[in-house]
């Protein structure tokens, strides 16, 4: 366990040296921002309130989610590349899994990329349209959330990188998925502005809970879906991480009879 | 007679990259497929939107489709016939720049069409099939001319970040992060942007000229409006092909800072 | 006298580097006070080659060899010095002299992975311009000289790493040109591909006159096809000339290699000394300025049963080696 541990430690520092890199993403986002308080400004046209958000909620939300999905490391075309390319067989003697080296990586990697679009983010938010009522209490619970989040996503971005065994180019999967946790998992808009049919199922599949479910508590903590949000954060990532250790398995095996 | 080598040699290229994705045909049907289905989800995901929210200022639902129409097959379009498009800040810094100057065509344009992006043409056929639904017949003609032009800002704006590789080390991420930047805020409905922001996406960062502005002069036509564009276009292009043939000198000089001898 | 279709005076090329230190403050320091260093890379430099010529050009990594065909080839300028190159100079005409040349990088490969190698063949008839009808004709033929009617529809991916080479070769020579810059051609096939790919280029020299600058860290490549070397070291030449007039001027020996049927006991002449020996077989050096071979064979002859015996020169690569250590 410590051995991740210490992996995830080196990146981090390493990754502080990739400042830079964070902070375009982070640009990126500023620009997402800029162009939803248009879109949202032109929606509430004088109404205060939507489906229980205010406006600055409402971008609230939209900056926490950009932040947990966008922060996205380059595990897949890493994982691409070292599959393609047959460096996996390296990976394959080191004595660590392969796919939790990946994730103690991608873990810290993905905890500065929030910090770091969440605060450039918050700056311009607050500018745009001002505070909404913070729980402080809730900061212990937001970051176990947050946590769980982005393991979830690891593990069903890891999952589909790990086709890589089977196709050439995995990236296209990818974009599929991008666009599903953007639109049924509530990263630009919350689910409540869905017709109902659409939320409810939305609601209960894995997406939601890497953006929806985080973002929600964060702009509207409610300690009574607590447990319920984190228990279902739990078993989706156990459910992926057993896909994802499976496909591996599955795909390390070919590897060996086909001699790469 | 130049022009004509040079359609040609494009004609060539395309040939060649469509064998190669036939042979390689899988990899063409998922990576198509795949763009074709991100297309229509997201598509589905601003009909619901605007559905509970009709607020696109002066757009209209059909508006928005035509919209679409026209950055996919843009966007389609370039990947399509010049698959390098996002490519060149890498192969800047890699020195693969030194093949495509030791042959006696120019380079840049080589560079461009030696691949044709799979992906794209998932996004290519999105454009014609929503055009098939959503485009009234006479308005054809208009929407390609006007699809021609955004796929050249497209290229030229990605040709402007891309050899910015030739001026500062590791700007490959920005190159691709501009370029899709661009793309996703094309994808927005242009109508709700006023004051700053409009004028910012009909600078800096064009994506007003490469979504909006076309479906503007589809509902209503304004040769102001056309002709801006058409300048704008120019003036890119200009901006370009400097930047890219200055970038070619001091490679040839042999100073970039990450040129590998 | 020949005109030389390549003339190379005096040609030098610096590169500027940034010297970077490591960590955080080393990118500050960069930013606020660059380091720049100076390298030379190609230290005045010239020679001259005439048509028809097969050249090798060699010297450890990094001694200025890429650089100097990069200039060649117009793909870089120099610092300073001149280069005509099939009448044109290089950097300015890039475009023209493109037409007129061919290369091949060994480890580049030009030709589309996943089509056979007649798509690309059409596809370099179109980059370089080539009437249709002339270009059918010199396919055909060379296609037969290097025998590739069976295999140039099969996709590339799906060749071997010979036939792929031939096929490359080809690629190279469709737009005749007048000068083929060959870098490790014969990197990574076996013997007999290694032996055939020579035989080609030595054709095609003498055939058409294709004057060649040849690249490799392959001994056997440069002994085989030339005539001529030149060596480059730290960016300086240190030898131009005849490859015979190397071995014979940089060291006189040769090397007996010789099997017996009872054990050797050693061998004691002037001239003579045992690199390496076992019970019954020994590597012997023998200095033929100092004693000729036939009295060292000779002498072993009467004094043991022989087996089998080989005579050879010195590899070039030590010839080249006490090049470099005495530069």
């Amino acid at each position: 366990m410590r051995k991740y541990f210490e992996i995830g430690k080196i990146n981090f520092l390493n990754y502080i040296n990739y400042f830079g890199e964070f902070f375009f993403k982070a640009l990126f986002i500023l620009l997402i921002l800029f162009i939803f308080v248009n879109i949202w400004k032109a929606a509430y046209a004088g109404k205060a309130v939507i489906e229980g958000f205010t406006i600055a909620m409402m971008m609230w939300y939209l900056l926490f989610t950009e932040s947990i999905v966008t922060s996205t490391s380059s595990v897949i075309k890493e994982v691409n590349k070292e599959i393609q390319g047959g460096d996996i067989v390296y990976q394959l003697n080191k004595p660590y899994h392969y796919i939790l080296y990946h994730l103690s990586r991608a873990l810290s990697y993905r905890a500065i990329g929030f910090v770091v679009t969440f605060s450039m983010g918050a700056i311009l938010v607050w500018i745009m349209v001002g505070g909404f009522n913070f729980n402080l209490l809730s900061i212990p619970a937001i970051i176990i959330i947050i946590a769980l989040a982005l393991i979830l996503d690891f593990f069903m971005i890891m999952s589909i990188a790990l086709l890589a065994f089977w196709f050439e180019d995995t990236n296209s999967f990818r974009w599929v998925y991008d666009k599903f946790l953007f639109t049924i998992g509530g990263m630009l808009i919350p689910l409540e502005i869905f017709p109902k049919w659409l939320s409810n199922i939305s609601g209960v599949l894995p997406f939601s809970f890497v953006a929806y479910y985080p973002a929600k508590m964060f702009v509207n903590f409610n300690v009574n879906e607590l447990l319920r949000v984190i228990i279902y954060q739990i078993g989706y990532i156990f459910i992926f991480a057993v896909l994802a250790f499976t496909i591996y398995h599955f795909g390390s095996r070919r590897l060996n009879i086909n001699g790469g | 007679m130049e022009a004509k080598k040079i359609i040609r040699f494009i004609w060539e290229y395309f040939k060649i990259n469509l064998q190669s994705a036939m042979d390689y045909r899988t990899n063409f049907i998922t990576q198509s497929s795949f763009m074709f289905i991100n297309d229509i989800v997201w598509v589905i995901f601003w009909v619901i939107f605007f559905n509970k929210f009709p607020i696109v200022n002066t757009w209209e639902f059909k508006d928005l489709m035509i919209m679409y129409v026209i950055i996919d097959s843009s966007w389609g379009l370039t990947g399509v016939l010049f698959g390098n498009f996002m490519n060149i800040a890498e192969t800047v810094r890699d020195g693969q720049l030194d093949f495509y100057l030791s042959l006696p065509k120019e380079e840049l344009s080589h560079l461009l069409v030696s691949r044709s992006r799979y992906d794209a043409w998932g996004d290519l056929l999105f454009g014609i099939v929503l055009a098939i639904i959503f485009l009234p017949l006479h308005l054809y003609l208009l929407a390609i001319l006007l699809v021609i032009i955004s796929t050249l800002i497209v290229l030229a704006f990605a040709i402007i970040l891309g050899s910015l590789s030739f001026y500062i080390g590791s700007s490959v991420e920005i190159a691709k992060q501009g370029i899709m930047g661009v793309l996703s805020i094309a994808s927005y409905p242009f109508s709700v942007f006023k004051g700053y922001a409009k004028f910012i996406l009909l600078t800096l960062i064009p994506a007003g000229f490469i979504s909006g502005i076309p479906v503007n002069l589809i509902k209503k036509f304004s040769w102001n409006w056309f002709l801006l564009m058409i300048l704008f276009t120019i003036i890119l292009w200009v901006v370009a092909l400097v930047l890219f043939k200055k970038g070619v000198k001091r490679y040839e000089s042999g100073n970039l800072i990450n040129i590998r001898v | 006298m020949e005109e030389s279709i390549i003339e190379v005076k005096n040609l030098r090329k610096i590169f500027k580097t940034k010297h970077k230190e490591a960590g955080f403050l080393g990118s500050i320091k960069s930013i606020i006070r660059p380091d720049i260093r100076e390298v030379i890379a190609v230290d005045d430099i010239s020679f001259k080659i005439k048509k028809g010529e097969i050249v090798a050009f060699i010297g450890p990594n990094g001694a200025g060899k890429s650089t100097t065909i990069k200039m060649l080839t117009g793909i870089l300028y120099p610092t300073s010095g001149n280069a005509v190159v099939s009448g044109l100079i290089p950097w300015n005409k890039r475009k023209k002299l493109a037409y007129n040349i061919g290369s091949i990088f060994g480890q580049k490969p030009q030709l589309w992975y996943h089509l056979p190698a007649i798509d690309t063949f059409n596809l370099f008839s179109h980059i370089y311009d080539l009437d249709q009808k002339e270009y059918k004709e010199r396919l055909n033929y060379l296609v037969g000289l290097f025998e590739l009617k069976e295999i140039i529809n099969t996709p590339v991916r799906k060749l071997s790493l010979g036939q792929r080479m031939k096929c490359e070769i080809v690629a190279s020579l469709l737009n005749k040109p007048k000068i083929l810059f060959l870098d490790e051609p014969t990197i990574g096939l076996d013997i007999i591909a290694k032996q055939k790919i020579r035989e080609l280029i030595k054709e095609l020299n003498q055939k058409e006159k294709v004057t060649i600058l040849l690249t490799s860290h392959d001994t056997q490549d440069i002994e085989r096809l030339c005539k001529r070397i030149i060596i480059i070291n730290h960016g300086k030449i240190v030898y131009d000339g005849d490859i015979d007039r190397l071995n014979k001027k940089y060291l006189k020996n040769k090397i007996i290699s010789i099997k017996f049927e009872d054990p050797f006991k050693g061998i004691d002449l002037n001239g003579v000394k045992i690199i390496s020996s076992e019970k019954y077989s020994a590597d012997i050096e023998v200095n033929t300025e100092k004693i000729p071979i036939k009295k060292v064979i000779d002498s072993l002859i009467k004094k043991y049963n022989v087996l089998d015996i080989t005579i050879s020169n010195t590899p070039i690569e030590e010839v080249i080696a006490n090049i470099y250590k005495q530069k």
